[in-house]
């Protein structure tokens, strides 16, 4: 059995650590971390377009945000269909891929199959 | 509130108009005014709460625009990121007296400080939410959620190497993706090993609906097909063993 030499461990650890650095900072750049620092919230404020986001109706008032339930009591559960999973799976085995525009038509044709099959209309449900 | 059906008609406006009064006057306090009033919470109750409402108004848009960019994909969009927003602002009303004020520091580097100190809330309101969903009811998203999240706007990627990574993610799976993002939240620059903790990969895991070692290999697979990319594109060599 192939053993990974010290040597060796330690140039796969640095080639790891400077991909992870130079993600993590490609991360910041793009947005993707929320500024901590004030050289952070500044680069920020340069990035964020002249025309506002646009406020959801729970934010508007202070009001509301000052009343509303805590966030950590609407954990997000995020779930993917495992029946799109094993596919995806066996095309990997198989060595093939399958890109991402195409898993997430997947996935929305999917949902929508479930859609017609809860309501028989194919209308948009409420998020539960 | 106060409560209006005691004060006869005629002097109702003059409370509104002293309201409008004192807002205004709020309107004009620095950020670390307004945090110290809010820190005397106890002893102001009103003002207090009227200095947050102040200090709500002037961030708020900001918060929302950068945790909606950072965090949506995360967290299930706009309403998972208001609940982020609201939480983080009642989190910085309650901490007010925490908040190291510089007295040095003119209006635009005490707006910086603090936008910063409540990105830091905010990031640590994710983590916990991101750990803590086998604690609290959990709702599940369909994966239209993930698609509903609004476009990222647009950061004009200023280097090689940003533009390399962000095609590089584009060719993950969602799930590699989400990997990547939620982990990362526990980046620490500068440290030699980004190992995740094993509580925090359990935690993770359960997030995800995943093991803790499927949820690492998941993560080394998509750090590898990056680095593979990156490479290509000469974004990175072996810096950290030219260094040593």
């Amino acid at each position: 059995m192939n053993r990974e030499t010290p040597s060796r461990r330690q140039r796969r650890s640095d080639r790891e650590a400077v991909v992870i650095d130079t993600i993590s900072e490609a991360m910041r750049r793009l947005g993707w971390m929320v500024p901590r620092t004030e050289a952070e919230v500044l680069e920020a404020e340069a990035q964020l377009p002249e025309a506002p986001v646009g406020l959801p109706d729970a934010l508007r008032d202070p009001e509301a945000a000052w009343t509303a339930g805590d966030a950590a009591a609407r954990i997000i559960r995020l779930e993917t269909d495992p029946d799109i999973e094993a596919t995806l799976a066996r095309a990997a085995r198989e060595g093939r891929t399958i890109g991402p525009e195409i898993e997430r038509t997947m996935r929305a044709d999917r949902l929508a199959a479930e859609r017609e099959q809860d309501d028989g209309t194919g209308a948009p449900t409420d998020t539960p | 509130m106060t409560t209006n059906e005691r004060v006869a008609p005629n002097q109702l406006g003059v409370h509104v108009e002293r309201a409008k009064g004192a807002d205004r006057q709020l309107a004009e306090e620095t950020d670390a005014d307004l945090l110290v009033y809010m820190s005397l919470a106890d002893d102001e109750p009103e003002a207090a709460k009227a200095a947050w409402e102040v200090f709500y108004r002037r961030h708020v848009e900001y918060l929302y625009a950068v945790c909606l960019r950072a965090y949506g994909p995360l967290v299930g969009g706009a309403p998972g990121v208001g609940d982020i927003v609201a939480d983080a602002f009642r989190r910085a009303y309650q901490h007010a007296g925490t908040f190291a004020v510089d007295p040095g520091a003119d209006i635009e580097r005490s707006r910086l400080r603090v936008r910063a100190w409540l990105g830091r809330i905010a990031h640590r309101l994710v983590q916990s939410m991101l750990r803590r969903q086998g604690k609290c009811p959990s709702r599940f998203l369909p994966p239209e959620m993930w698609s509903n999240v609004p476009e990222r706007q647009a950061a004009t990627p200023d280097s090689d190497a940003v533009r390399a990574v962000r095609d590089a993610m584009e060719t993950l799976s969602e799930k590699e993706q989400l990997v990547l993002r939620t982990t990362f939240q526990w980046y620490q620059a500068g440290r030699a090993h980004q190992r995740l903790p094993n509580d925090v990969a359990a935690d993770l895991a359960e997030t995800l609906q995943t093991t803790p070692e499927n949820l690492r290999q998941i993560r080394r697979r998509a750090l590898k097909k990056i680095e593979a990319i990156l490479r290509d594109h000469e974004v990175v060599r072996g810096r950290r063993s030219e260094q040593r």
